[in-house]
């Protein structure tokens, strides 16, 4: 280890003598491998938009097979709160919240079933498990995450029915409990993984902060790893919230099918996903019904939009540097976003943010266009949610922007 | 003691006494293993799951590798302050409270946890610069206020020993005089070991001086003796910056 | 042997006799954090038993007919007796269709994502976009399957249409999870290849993508998985209940695997009973082979890995 300096002394180079126009030449170098890359920059970029172009065509495709009947024939309070679905009775009837319901109520048991279990499978697989015993419960989830919908449906139909018939003694096994704990059964592995990513993403120098005042493992995740994870943490039970809202095949077939609002979970039910699928089959291309199956599709759409786009706000909203001074006016963004794309219309998310003007304007102009101006209220709100905390307070709170 | 990573060796043979009430500071180039041993008196090595140690580290007579310790206690005992400020993310009052509510013995009331914090804040010269928001988030402080609230975390479990690793390498000058000035205050009070990459600094800010190479003890003295007449060649080398 | 503080003038002598014995708090600390890590283990067996038994179920009841026979013969009786070769081939006719299109604007949007984009308006609108397509009912992909492939594009009923749904439900599979790989890729690679006057095409050409295959694999495995398995987009866009012909061509419609599980279970009347469980196994090994495919190159990339 004993070491003298190396240094010595060497020669300088010699400068190499360069002529101007060569160095022109060189730098504007349009060449094959120049257009190659311009080329490829383009093409990449229209595969980037697409996803853009997609989650737009989704919504204009279903907006427009549905639109006749909105426009002429549709009162939403009697969608929304008609308490009888009976498309096919002549007069029919479409009164979507015995769906609604139906939806609710599977949704709360499956909730109630996968969350505590995926939460408890994160932090086991997360915080605990170590080596090959991590791997090997990374893979069961994994597996249980892979199991195609249409085959828990056969299992809520053949094994689950029978079970819940025989356990609890009543009259149909397909009903609120099996399809809730099938629901619950999908939606948990997604909810473990994206809960498992929260854990993972507090940061280990914490964890080593705690330990290091003698800090027992539980007691680091107890106080120091859960608290800090919670924002990620919710956003994974909204998105479990979410698929288990979608779910449509699965549900269907283990749910019963029955077009009434459940009273208790031992109720047959219907979801608006299993209706959806059912019914779109029968009815005629153009007709009232088939319309009313899409304006059920983009309720559905705008709903899960909006849950995406909060769980996903939480998630990265999370990431971005904590900003000081940010907290000096509480951020409605989120509340105004989301009543803006439903309730939009009636221009609630103007008042929510001190515009009673705009509110009004907003109701007067849906009223007198037929329900056309709530387009403006979703777009509206849709802005909201894609703005950063910081920049919705300033844009609309303090400088109280009145459109867009 | 010996230590490994896996395969790897760190630590050789390393054979060495601290004092009391003194501030010692432990200096090498990267890699020396000066961090190593460090963790490994707090016991924090462990959660790696593949560090591997024989030897005994005694403190206050006991060792801390022994059957009977617990790293529990001896992390309660010995305190660790790490390289970048980790304040863990809850309100200063609570930082200051974290250890203290892991190891406390009975329920305190509010009135005794504020005696606590307060005694604590003082102790790391910051209580005048924080008290009146105690309630705010920890991280927003800035890096030297962060740095003295890990330190002031550690002091209400009454540890013996506190260990310190590159203290001030996240700070900038003026900081960094400010952490000393506080750990010179804090001597006496309490043994401190500091493992430092800066020579200036192990130069103000100690009593003794450990130096490190390649995972053994070369020397070990008095910080004025070291740096005006060291004893063996690789430690003159270093101190006048031949290599590393 | 290293010995800090051997004698200490300061401390008391009761401290020092047990100074780092374990305390009662500490054993009760230990014992918590006992109880907490059975019973969260216990939780999450609890919810992989289900997973174990399902498996066991469809085994035990749907091997037996699961004969080499039952796969390349014609369905007949409504589905209810014969084989499933047409439903197969089906599948497959549609999984391809989903492929050819999802994967390679799948691949370019992570491209552009993870080495062009920059943090602006657009590129938060393009993840926003993904993560709600990814979140989309899938009943809501076969709305707009219909209203936009099957009559829009009048493409009819056909595999075609079906194909395409299912590529832009499975799209944001394909994006996700090659762009995480592309990002995995060290940046001091790419700064190394554009430091030699690469072009920026040339460092993703030579240096990312052959570093990321895994991820391109591992997304067009789940392509697979998701377009073999759904049925809700299907059903209303070129699956058929029941044909006894093989699709002659991408504007023909088929039947298909998942559709004829779920119409052999919900509608066919005097299907024998092991019939669902035979065609939910053959459903599931298909899915869960491609899965360990993606597992073992995963594992296998791991380990050769040294950034």
């Amino acid at each position: 280890m004993k070491k003298k300096s190396t240094l010595t002394p060497t020669p300088r180079p010699q400068l190499v003598q360069t002529h101007e126009p060569a160095w022109a030449d060189a730098l504007d170098r349009r060449d094959r491998a120049w257009a190659l890359d311009l080329a490829a920059r383009l093409l990449v970029l229209v595969g980037g938009i697409s996803a853009i172009l997609f989650i737009g065509a989704i919504f204009l495709f279903i907006m427009t097979e549905g639109l006749d009947f909105m426009w002429h024939r549709m009162e939403l309070s009697s969608l929304l709160f008609g308490s009888r679905w009976e498309p096919t009775v002549d007069p029919p009837e479409y009164g979507a919240l015995p769906l609604i319901m139906g939806t609710v109520w599977i949704t709360a048991v499956a909730m109630i079933i996968g969350v505590p279990l995926a939460f408890a499978a994160a932090v086991y697989v997360g915080e605990f498990a170590r080596g090959r015993q991590r791997e090997w419960l990374k893979i069961g989830i994994e597996i249980l995450a892979a199991i195609p919908s249409v085959v828990w449906g056969v299992i809520g139909l053949y094994v689950m029915a029978p079970l819940i018939k025989s356990t609890f003694g009543v009259q149909i096994g397909l009903n609120v409990l099996n399809a809730g704990i099938i629901l619950g059964l999908m939606a948990a592995p997604i909810i473990a993984t994206i809960a498992e990513d929260a854990l993972k993403a507090v940061p280990e120098g914490y964890r080593e902060a705690a330990e290091s005042l003698g800090a027992t493992r539980w007691q680091v995740i107890w106080k120091v790893v859960l608290p800090h994870a919670r924002p990620g943490l919710s956003a994974a039970v909204l998105l479990g919230v979410g698929r288990a809202f979608g779910e449509t095949i699965a549900v269907l077939m283990a749910s019963g099918h029955r077009l009434m609002a459940p009273e208790s979970v031992f109720d047959s039910a219907a979801t608006l996903t299993a209706t959806i699928a059912a019914e779109l089959g029968e009815a005629a291309v153009g007709s009232d019904h088939y319309q009313v199956l899409f304006v059920l599709g983009l309720l559905l759409f705008l709903i899960t939009f909006s849950v995406n786009l909060i769980a996903d706000r939480i998630v990265r909203g999370r990431k971005a540097a904590p900003a000081p001074g940010a907290a000096d006016q509480p951020s409605r963004r989120v509340l105004a976003g989301v009543l803006g794309i439903l309730l939009g219309g009636a221009g609630v998310h103007r008042f929510i943010l001190g515009d009673r003007f705009g509110g009004f304007l907003r109701l007067f102009l849906t009223i007198n266009t037929f329900g056309a101006a709530a387009v403006i209220g979703l777009i509206e709100g849709i802005l909201y949610l894609t703005k950063s905390d910081e920049a919705f307070v300033q844009t609309y709170q303090v400088n109280k922007k009145s459109w867009f | 003691m010996n230590l490994w990573y896996g395969d790897f060796q760190a630590l050789f043979d390393v054979n060495l006494d601290i004092r009391a009430g003194l501030v010692t500071a432990m200096i090498g180039p990267s890699g020396c293993g000066k961090s190593t041993l460090l963790r490994s008196v707090n016991r924090i090595n462990e959660r790696l799951g593949y560090v591997r140690t024989t030897g005994t580290i005694k403190v206050y007579g006991e060792d801390i590798y022994a059957e009977t310790s617990s790293a529990i206690q001896v992390r309660r005992n010995i305190g660790m302050v790490f390289q970048r400020p980790n304040p863990l993310p809850l309100s200063v009052r609570n930082n200051v409270l974290f250890g203290h509510r892991l190891h406390r013995t009975r329920s305190y009331n509010s009135a005794e946890e504020d005696e606590i914090v307060e005694q604590a804040l003082r102790q790391v010269l910051l209580w005048d610069r924080v008290k009146d928001k105690l309630g705010t988030k920890a991280t927003t402080l800035s890096l030297e206020e962060q740095q003295k609230l890990c330190i002031a975390r550690l002091l209400p479990t009454k540890p013996q020993l506190l260990l310190m690793d590159e203290q001030c390498s996240a700070l900038d000058p003026e900081a960094t005089a400010a952490v000393e000035e506080l750990i010179w205050e804090l001597r006496g009070k309490y043994s401190i070991l500091i493992v430092t990459h800066n020579m200036a600094q192990a130069r103000r800010a100690s009593d003794e001086c450990v130096f490190m190479l390649m995972g053994k003890v070369v020397e070990h003295s008095a910080t004025e003796k070291m740096f005006v007449s060291p004893e063996q060649r690789e430690t003159s080398d270093y101190i006048e910056g031949r290599f590393g | 042997m290293t010995t800090l503080d051997t004698n200490d003038p300061a401390a008391d002598p009761e401290v020092q006799t047990s100074v780092f014995a374990a305390s009662p708090n500490e054993h009760k600390a230990h014992t918590v954090q006992q109880v907490f890590k059975i019973g969260f283990l216990a939780v999450t067996l609890l919810l992989l038993i289900p997973a174990a038994a399902i498996l066991g179920v469809l085994v035990f009841k749907g091997a037996p007919g699961l004969t080499w026979e039952f796969l390349t013969t014609k369905p007949t009786d409504n589905g209810a007796a014969g084989g499933i070769s047409t439903a197969l081939v089906g599948t497959v006719w549609m999984t391809g269709v989903a492929l050819a299109f999802s994967l390679p604007l799948g691949v370019a949007a992570a491209i552009y994502l993870s080495e062009y984009a920059r943090d602006n308006w657009l590129t938060r609108t393009i993840n926003v976009a993904i993560v709600n397509l990814a979140g989309v009912p899938s009943i809501v992909h076969a709305l707009f399957g219909i209203g936009a492939f099957v009559y829009f594009l009048e493409f009819g009923k056909s595999v075609l249409a079906a194909g395409c749904t299912l590529a832009v439900m499975t799209l944001p599979v394909v994006i996700v999870s090659t762009r995480e790989s592309m990002q995995a890729v060290p940046q001091a690679f790419r700064d190394a290849c554009w430091n030699m006057g690469a072009t920026r095409w040339q460092t993703i050409w030579k240096v990312v993508l052959p570093n990321s295959g895994s991820g391109i694999l591992t997304g067009l495995i789940l392509v697979v998985c998701r377009a073999v398995g759904e049925t809700a987009p299907i059903m209303f866009t070129g699956a058929v209940f029941f044909r006894q012909f093989y699709a002659s061509g991408l504007f023909d419609k088929s039947m298909a695997l998942s559709y004829h599980l779920f119409s052999v279970s919900m509608h066919v009347k005097d299907v024998p009973e092991h019939v669902p469980y035979t065609v939910a196994l053959t459903l599931i090994l298909v899915v869960l082979s491609m899965n360990a495919v993606a597992i073992y190159f995963r594992m296998k990339l791991r380990g050769k890995k040294k950034w």
